[in-house]
């Protein structure tokens, strides 16, 4: 081979890798401009307000005109603020109050539905279903008139004027049932998934082995839902630390809001923006950001642990 | 190329052209006032865009009232009613963020009375003393306090929340005593509780434990000088004596037995009223509308009258309950003479308000209109079409030919509190504590510390915000 063929040789060789280097980095490239529109969305809708809110949360404003900077003045007045306290523990209480029976509750339909024991499945899945469907504005107004304390329906039925929803102790427990009421259909749903989902084969080996119904739930069925209960009790905390509607159309008066004795903290939020105290709303939202960011943390390693347990 | 034979190369450079052309469709997107930026000034009538809360029915209705008056409106401006929220802090928010924004700020906007501190001394809302010009002597010195704020005229009058007692007249007289029987505090719950003996199943009031925010404001309004902060923005309402007297008057009325427990807006509120449970009631000229739909078949069984003087608290006949609801006129927005000309027409106007009258029923706030108000209220004649129903709910028939004199009498005895620029936490605040005095969870000095305290850690200086 004489020195022209071989510098011949390796031009074209140059010429295809810098093809192929192209053809590397156009395939690079592909996937992200793909998903540029949901990334630019996602920066631009989510990203960039959160950080504008961190942001606003050391400051003081009123959301137009100039804004004051007040270091960790915010953040202080909230958690030195009784409401807050007072606030969080009632949300914290209406979360820990509804979960379990929610949770057992909406399993077990699903359990039922899904067994040979009950018929016309079509007719109670949409039926059990419902309650999530009425809007959550619709069935508080529908639970005011139930537990109304001169002319609640229930009360009509004890012939007693229980306060059910003016005395703060007695209106938690039927804000707790508001939500497992309206909750129930969802995680029904989620849990008939989560059942339809397990082989039969496991069940039907179990079965063929001779385990009993409740060796085959605790050794086959529970163990197979983990996932799933880890995904429905994570949901459902997120949302309890967002509750807000239930309570304020419950015992709200006039358009007002929840008196602080049964108040969710999302309304301590609220009352800030009201009041055209932005950067203390943000303040309040981070705190709860990082709330929710630690309760989900708290149910991972307990899921992770009872996993590793059973293992 | 077909397109499913199309190459990556060309499928990026079709996704970067259009990214391109996006970009430049973007930057090319109209001025939010609809016409393309730097095109001249649209001829013929301007659109005024107006914000309200809740609905546009009455609005529209009032638009479309004056406008038979004053034809002329036409040619310079249409009217665009926008609701920016169910209530009125959600339009408090969007005119923020409009104001944030500096763009598609509303040309018209409807608050209640105690948001307008804000936005008054954030200097954006047009001074309207020259617009005001012609009418302000006609108007009811309520109507001129409701739109002043630090001594500049800011706001039309919408609707005044003047004090109005409503109570069962027949009840009353059949026990033998009068309003005028109710001088004093006591008097007023002496009378209550004896109301309650003769009629064991009805209360002269309501009053349940999670008493409505505007109890604070009608009784405190009526003090001359009450106040939440002085200018130095230190908190006052441990020290008032305003203070301790509303927080200690409702807890009187509250433990004394005289009123039901009943909250207002709950669930038992509006059948208490139609079973004769609640027999009367001590809020604001507002209720005209709502008594006769709570109760229809006691037409005819209510009397009105100024509040009790209510001794040794302040007048209570003076004050208002948060003042009332009013339209202003944002500096930064466009149309500003079309606006107040259009406003001009509806509020100030006599014609123009006594037509937004006959649309929806609200008073118009001029001494001029006194005479053509109380002519029509002693010869009420049912429209045409109108239902035996909804004539019967009117006030003037619910409530008697004398209603009408004693509300615009009423008027006349308007003050507005001096709400500042962190008037709705304030209330917030001070509601708070009501409530867990009137439970006992707090002693009165205990809970108006706690006020003030919490009005300091929450707030700080009401006047900064």
């Amino acid at each position: 081979m004489d020195t022209n063929n071989a510098a011949e040789l390796s031009a074209r060789r140059a010429t295809v890798v810098a093809g192929k280097r192209k053809i590397r980095w156009g395939d690079a490239l592909a996937p992200y401009l793909f998903i540029s529109p949901f990334i630019l969305a996602w920066l631009t809708l989510f990203i960039g307000p959160a950080i504008y809110s961190l942001i606003l949360s050391f400051y003081r404003y009123k959301g137009y005109g100039t804004a004051t900077f007040l270091g960790f003045q915010n953040y202080r007045s909230i958690l030195t603020y009784h409401v807050f306290w007072t606030m969080l523990g009632n949300t914290i209480f209406y979360w820990l109050a509804h979960v379990i029976p929610l949770m057992v509750f909406a399993f077990l339909l699903a359990v039922l539905v899904r067994s040979k024991l009950v018929r016309w499945k079509s007719f109670f899945k949409p039926v059990i279903f419902l309650p999530n469907v009425i809007a959550v504005v619709a069935s508080a107004l529908v639970f005011q008139s139930l537990f109304g304390t001169q002319y609640g329906v229930l009360n009509s039925l004890l012939g007693a004027q229980i306060p059910w929803l003016q005395d703060p102790k007695l209106t938690r427990y039927v804000v707790v049932l508001l939500l497992v009421w309206r909750g129930v259909g969802w995680w029904f749903v989620i849990f008939l998934a989560g059942l339809t989902a397990i082989n039969t084969e496991v069940e039907e080996a179990a079965l063929v082995d001779g385990a009993s119904a409740w060796q085959q739930m605790r050794h086959i069925t529970l163990p197979l839902m983990r996932n799933t209960f880890l995904f429905a009790f994570v949901m459902d905390a997120i949302s309890s630390f967002r509750l807000f509607t239930e309570v304020n159309v419950l015992v709200g008066t006039g358009g007002g809001l929840a008196p602080v004795a049964v108040a969710p903290i999302l309304n301590l939020l609220l009352s800030n923006l009201r009041g055209a105290q932005f950067g203390m709303s943000a303040a309040v939202g981070w705190i709860l950001f990082v709330l929710v960011v630690a309760v989900t943390y708290i149910q991972f390693r307990l899921f992770q642990e009872s996993a590793e347990e059973v293992e | 190329m077909t397109v499913g034979k199309m190459s990556r190369r060309s499928l990026l450079k079709l996704m970067g052209s259009s990214a391109v052309a996006l970009g430049v469709a973007a930057c090319a997107a109209p001025s939010p006032g609809g016409a393309p930026a730097g095109a001249p000034a649209e001829a013929g009538p301007v659109t005024l865009r107006l914000m309200t809360w809740g609905g546009t029915d009455n609005t529209e209705r009032r638009n479309k009232a004056v406008r038979s008056v004053y034809p002329e409106l036409d040619e310079q401006s249409t009217v665009e009613v926008v609701v920016g929220g169910a209530g009125d802090f959600e339009v408090a928010d969007a005119v923020r963020l409009a104001l944030a924004a500096g763009t598609d700020i509303p040309n018209i906007v409807q608050f209640n009375r105690t948001q307008i501190a804000e936005f008054a001394a954030a200097q954006e809302l047009l001074a309207l003393e020259e617009a005001w010009g012609p009418y302000k002597d006609d108007m009811y010195t309520g109507a001129i306090d409701l739109c002043m704020y630090e001594g500049s005229l800011v706001c039309y009058p919408y609707e005044v929340k003047s004090k109005v007692f409503h109570y069962r007249q027949d009840m009353l007289d059949g026990m033998g005593v009068s309003t005028a029987d109710m001088k004093t505090a006591n008097d007023f719950i002496a009378i209550g509780k004896a109301f309650h003996e003769t009629y064991p199943n009805s209360y002269l009031l309501n009053l349940g434990p999670q008493p409505a925010q505007y109890w604070l404001g009608e009784l405190l309004s009526a003090y001359p000088d009450a106040r939440m902060a002085d200018e130095a923005g230190n908190y006052l309402v441990a020290e008032h004596q305003a203070f301790a007297d509303t927080f200690q008057f409702i807890k009187d009325i509250y433990d004394s037995g005289l009123a039901t427990p009943i909250d207002d807006w709950s669930s038992d509120w509006q059948q208490a009223f139609a079973d004769e449970m609640i027999c009367g009631s001590l809020i604001a000229s507002w209720m005209k509308f709502f008594l006769p739909t709570f109760a229809p078949s006691q037409g005819g069984l209510w009397g009105t009258s100024l509040w009790p003087e209510l001794a040794p608290l302040a007048d209570q006949r003076y004050g208002s309950e948060a003042g009332g609801s009013v339209l202003v006129v944002p500096k930064r927005s466009e149309h500003l003479e079309a606006s107040t000309e259009y406003l001009n027409k509806m509020f100030l106007d006599k014609d123009g308000a006594l037509a937004c009258y006959g649309a929806t029923g609200m008073t118009p706030l001029m001494e001029s209109a006194r005479d053509t108000l109380m002519e029509a209220a002693a010869n009420l004649e049912k429209p045409a079409g109108m239902s035996d129903e909804d004539w019967n709910t009117q006030p003037n028939v619910f409530f008697g030919s004398e209603y009408q004199g004693i509300e615009l009498d009423s008027y006349n005895y308007v003050k507005v509190f001096p709400y500042d620029p962190s008037a709705t936490k304030e209330i917030d605040i001070l509601h708070q504590w009501l409530i867990k005095f009137l439970a006992n969870e707090a002693t009165l000095v205990e809970a108006l510390d706690g006020a003030k305290a919490d009005m300091e850690g929450q707030i700080g200086n009401p006047y900064l915000v």
